[in-house]
């Protein structure tokens, strides 16, 4: 995610150094805790802290007959019930999400690419215009494509007249779930991949047309791999949200057959006493994406990533 | 580069047929025309907030039913519309303020200095960016709700401002850290060679080098905020910011104020951004011949 | 200011040394370098030249050993309380000052009442000062040097350390600029010391080269004693070309040591030898080696070889010479005859040389 960062900066800006500094100018000293120790304390509070308290709800028990009270507990049902119950929602989750990243990937390189190599001059606005749609609340623009994909919208009106929507709806379908997913976390994939593409040397491009001749083989064996690291750091940073996501499934979505995160936002703020699943469904969520992350930092080192 | 000594006798004799130029054509400027296509349907969406943002609509603002101004001229005439906006941008602003101040001492500490556990600090940044906001969002509302409502919080403002100031955290570091990462240490040397103590090589060097990736940390951190709603979702209890806001619409029908609003920080803060490049760029070039 | 040290005086090391972790940059090192001299630090990158001017700077501090100027101990105290500045590898100048900003930093710093005027001075004597309100990313790597030195020189320190200072620039600038920057010491009367791992600008511009290697300094003196007599092995082949050969002293003949190379008799000059006895390293810069094809008579100290190759270079002509040895020696004749010998590679020739002109140092790497 080092690589997000770096697009946030003004390109071309003297001060930066892209070399690697040659002398070593780390200090071992005191000061370095009292400079985190705000910070860490506010991670421990209301991030750590939350975490363990959700883990002790996920093993909580209902006080039967009382509603919404639950006692201390080591009930390792709730996890069997997440895993069985609700096996088709995480199976979904993952599935749309993946699709969405997967979609994602392919519209945002051809993007990224330009950005890094064609735009000369424009590139900065082009950057703008990235960004820029992200400053509309992610609700509305969520809501625009349930107007964009409404049975009166347009979309379903061209593909209806040319007789390619066999159902006859786009809205409260899965493929408007995956159509909002995708585009509501684009940026997130474009912006790793440029900064990426903008790290590396067009000559060595070159050179790989040079010596491979084809333009598809030189992006396979030469520019593909060299975004790597912007191109896996953009997946994480597409799914993560995505698996969690539960605004497009509930603005764009069918009635039936939710996502996860619609299951664990329901079973907190609308089912009374849902709270013990609800954590279950949660931490099983995030161990779930965890392991993700694990085996792709122990791939590609910490470094990439923070 | 074999090539180089037979490309001019080769060149002059060579011509693609028309079908065989289109395709050439095609194959060079295809990053740029998808890039442009991926730029449409990036702001399509925008456009129709913008274009219903005019519609003349009964109960739901779905379908276009005629032209007026009317939302445009009393975009706060909506209850709960313009209070959700000031909730906002509070939130925004002091989240802001207080995730850019920590996240860049932690940066600081992360990028200058040895210590033990600095790998454990690494991870403790780093997972909340890898935690689903979901699981963000329920594992704060048990601990507002099953602990802190015990010593008085209760969810509402507060407990926003709290959440949105971790979850923005992690994404000041990350940003600062990378701008401090790329000076060249040489810089700050030569200010202390230049007899400025550490305080001053600070402020009159180190400060003014990253400020430019603090500022960048600030801007990523308020549009975080300010366009959060899974987890406020959570944690703001009966306080209504403009993402829950308009959420909360949506069940009846979002009306038209709502894309107003929408609209008009979508283009205030397009301004901004260009407006601080404009600067900057003037900037450079006025000391050039 | 606090902690501000005014010394004056000669530089002073005093078996300085500095390690990380296992590895010993810097080895016990003893140097004084006089005031107002331009002194030269000189070796391959990796020697520890860089850590022993950080040493002086005080951007490092010694594990062992005291950094004086005069009777001033510097030891432990910090970069800005030394009378001690620095133009930096790459320069490092502040991006975000301008060109005036930038040299008025340091006078700043200690609240100089005349800041402003030295400002001036400083930029008019490096001839920038039409630069002065603009940023450094705007000018030239010649023009960012230029401010460096400004920047540095304006403080008047009692040393000016000198880090690779034209290592980012084309030949003909460096060029230039090593003129120039002999001629602002000159000017300024100041102690330079010049890190570098390029032989020719060490020895173009310094009044004492100190040729460092592994931590140590091999060596020290006037750049021509330096090449006349290297005292190692190292410094024979750092500084120059040397054509050498190994050999065991059999004997003496007079001034003059005799070896035996490859069963050839050798004679050094008994003072040019660091080694009395055993084995010794010969040497011989290839100017003073001349090729004849006949063998010389009465001299002694020739060689029979075979011309691996020729190249005619305008002032003089370059030979490579095949040694019964194995090595091959270089060999520069001056073209001062109207008819060169004509030598083609193959042609037998005989090497021969005053004995006064080699030099014999040992045989093993310090």
């Amino acid at each position: 995610m080092s690589s997000l960062a770096q697009v946030s900066q003004v390109a071309g800006d003297p001060a930066v150094h892209p070399t690697a500094p040659a002398p070593e100018t780390e200090k071992r000293s005191w000061t370095a805790y009292l400079l985190l120790l705000p910070g860490v304390l506010w991670l421990g509070v209301f991030f750590i802290l939350p975490l363990v308290q959700l883990a002790a709800v996920s093993l909580q028990s209902r006080f039967p007959g009382f509603p919404g009270y639950y006692y201390r507990d080591l009930n390792f049902e709730n996890y069997l019930s997440a895993l069985t119950d609700y096996a088709p929602h995480f199976a979904r989750s993952f599935l749309y999400a993946g699709l969405a990243t997967f979609l994602a990937f392919v519209v945002a390189y051809p993007l990224a690419y330009a950005m890094a190599f064609k735009a000369g001059r424009w590139r900065n606005l082009m950057m703008i215009c990235v960004v820029a749609p992200f400053f509309t609340s992610f609700i509305l623009r969520t809501f625009a494509w349930s107007q964009i994909l409404a049975d009166e919208g347009p979309v379903a009106a061209v593909l209806n007249f040319l007789h390619l929507l066999p159902g006859g709806h786009i809205i409260n379908t899965p493929v408007a779930v995956v159509a909002g997913l995708t585009y509501n976390f684009l940026p997130f994939m474009v912006l790793p991949i440029y900064a990426s593409l903008e790290r590396a040397d067009p000559r060595v491009i070159e050179a790989g047309g040079d010596l491979y001749a084809n333009g598809f083989t030189t992006f396979r064996t030469v520019t593909l791999p060299m975004s790597m690291p912007g191109v896996l750091a953009g997946t994480l940073l597409t799914f993560i949200p995505a698996a969690g996501d539960f605004v497009n499934m509930e603005l764009l979505g069918p009635q039936r057959g939710k996502m996860v995160g619609n299951v664990i936002n329901d079973q907190f703020l609308a089912v009374p006493g849902g709270y013990p699943v609800a954590a279950a469904l949660s931490f099983t969520l995030m161990a779930a994406i965890l392991a993700m992350v694990f085996l792709y930092v122990r791939r590609f080192g910490t470094d990439e990533l923070v | 580069m074999t090539t180089t000594d037979q490309t001019p006798v080769a060149s002059p004799a060579y011509r693609p047929s028309g079908a065989k130029r289109v395709q050439l054509w095609l194959a060079n400027h295809f990053a740029i025309l998808s890039a442009i296509l991926v730029l449409l349907y990036l702001f399509l969406p925008v456009a129709y907030t913008f274009a219903f943002s005019f519609n003349d609509h009964g109960k739901t603002n779905i379908v276009w039913q005629g032209f007026t101004w009317k939302h445009w001229q009393d975009p706060c005439r909506v209850a709960g519309a313009c209070e959700s906006l000031v909730t906002s941008l509070q939130v925004g602003a002091i989240s802001t303020v207080v995730a850019t101040v920590l996240g860049t001492l932690m940066a600081l500490a992360m990028v200058r200095y040895r210590f033990r556990g600095k790998a454990a600090s690494n991870v403790l940044i780093f997972v909340p960016m890898a935690t689903p906001e979901i699981v963000m969002g329920a594992a704060l509302l048990t601990i507002f709700v099953q602990g802190f409502a015990n010593v008085g919080i209760s969810l509402g403002f507060t407990t926003i401002v709290f959440a949105h100031i971790m979850f923005c955290l992690s994404f000041v570091v990350v940003t600062v850290k990378a701008r401090i990462q790329s000076l060249d240490p040489r810089i700050e040397e030569a200010a202390q060679d230049l007899y400025a103590s550490p305080a001053q090589t600070f402020w009159k060097v180190t400060f003014p080098l990253i400020l430019p990736g603090i500022l960048g940390a600030a801007m990523l951190a308020f549009s975080l905020s300010f366009d959060d709603f899974i987890i406020t979702n959570f944690v703001s209890g009966n306080e209504s910011t403009f993402p829950k806001f308009v959420y909360v619409a949506s069940r009846r029908g979002i009306p038209a104020e709502a894309n107003v609003i929408g609209f008009s920080m979508f283009v205030l803060a397009v301004l901004l951004v260009v407006g601080a490049q404009v600067v900057s760029s003037l900037r450079a070039s006025r000391y050039k011949e | 200011m606090a902690g501000f040290k005014e010394a004056r005086g000669d530089l002073q090391l005093e078996s300085v040394t500095k390690t990380f972790g296992d590895f010993t940059a810097v080895d016990g090192i003893d140097l004084t370098v006089p005031r107002g001299s331009f002194f030269a630090l000189l070796g391959p990158s990796g020697c520890g030249k860089t850590t022993t001017l950080r040493m002086v700077a005080g951007l490092e501090q010694p594990t062992a050993g005291r950094v004086m100027i005069g009777d001033t101990d510097l030891t432990g105290s910090r970069p800005y309380e030394r009378p001690v500045n620095t133009v930096f590898q790459s320069y490092a100048l502040f991006p975000h000052l301008t060109i005036r900003d930038n040299v008025a930093f340091g006078p700043k710093r200690r609240k100089d009442k005349d800041a402003s005027t030295r400002t001036d001075d400083a930029l008019e004597l490096v001839q920038m000062t039409q630069f002065a309100g603009r940023k450094p990313h705007q000018l030239s790597g010649g023009q960012q040097q230029r401010v460096a030195l400004a920047r540095a020189l304006v403080n008047h320190p009692e040393v000016l350390l000198l880090d690779e200072p034209l290592g980012a620039l084309d030949l003909k600038l460096r060029r230039e600029m090593q003129v120039e920057l002999k001629r602002i010491q000159t000017e300024v009367g100041l102690t330079f010391i010049h890190v570098t791992h390029d032989q020719e600008e060490a020895m173009t511009m310094a009044d004492t080269v100190a040729v460092m290697n592994k931590g140590h300094i091999e060596q020290l003196g006037p750049p021509a004693h330096l090449y006349d007599l290297p005292r190692t092995r190292f410094v024979a082949n750092f500084l120059g070309q040397a054509n050498t050969g190994v050999g065991a002293i059999e004997g003496t003949d007079g001034e003059h040591l005799v070896a035996d190379v490859f069963g050839t008799k050798v004679k050094i000059s008994r003072a040019r030898s660091q080694v009395h006895d055993g084995e010794v390293l010969f040497g011989v810069r290839p100017e003073k080696v001349t090729v004849s094809r006949q063998q010389p008579q009465g001299v002694g100290n020739d060689v029979k070889g075979v011309v691996r190759d020729v190249s005619f270079l305008g002032v003089a002509t370059s030979y490579l010479v095949d040694m019964p040895s194995g090595a091959t020696w270089s060999c520069y004749e001056q073209n001062l005859d109207v008819e060169p010998i004509d030598l083609r590679p193959g042609d037998e020739v005989w090497l021969t040389w005053n004995p006064g002109h080699a030099f014999g140092v040992p045989v093993e790497e310090a």
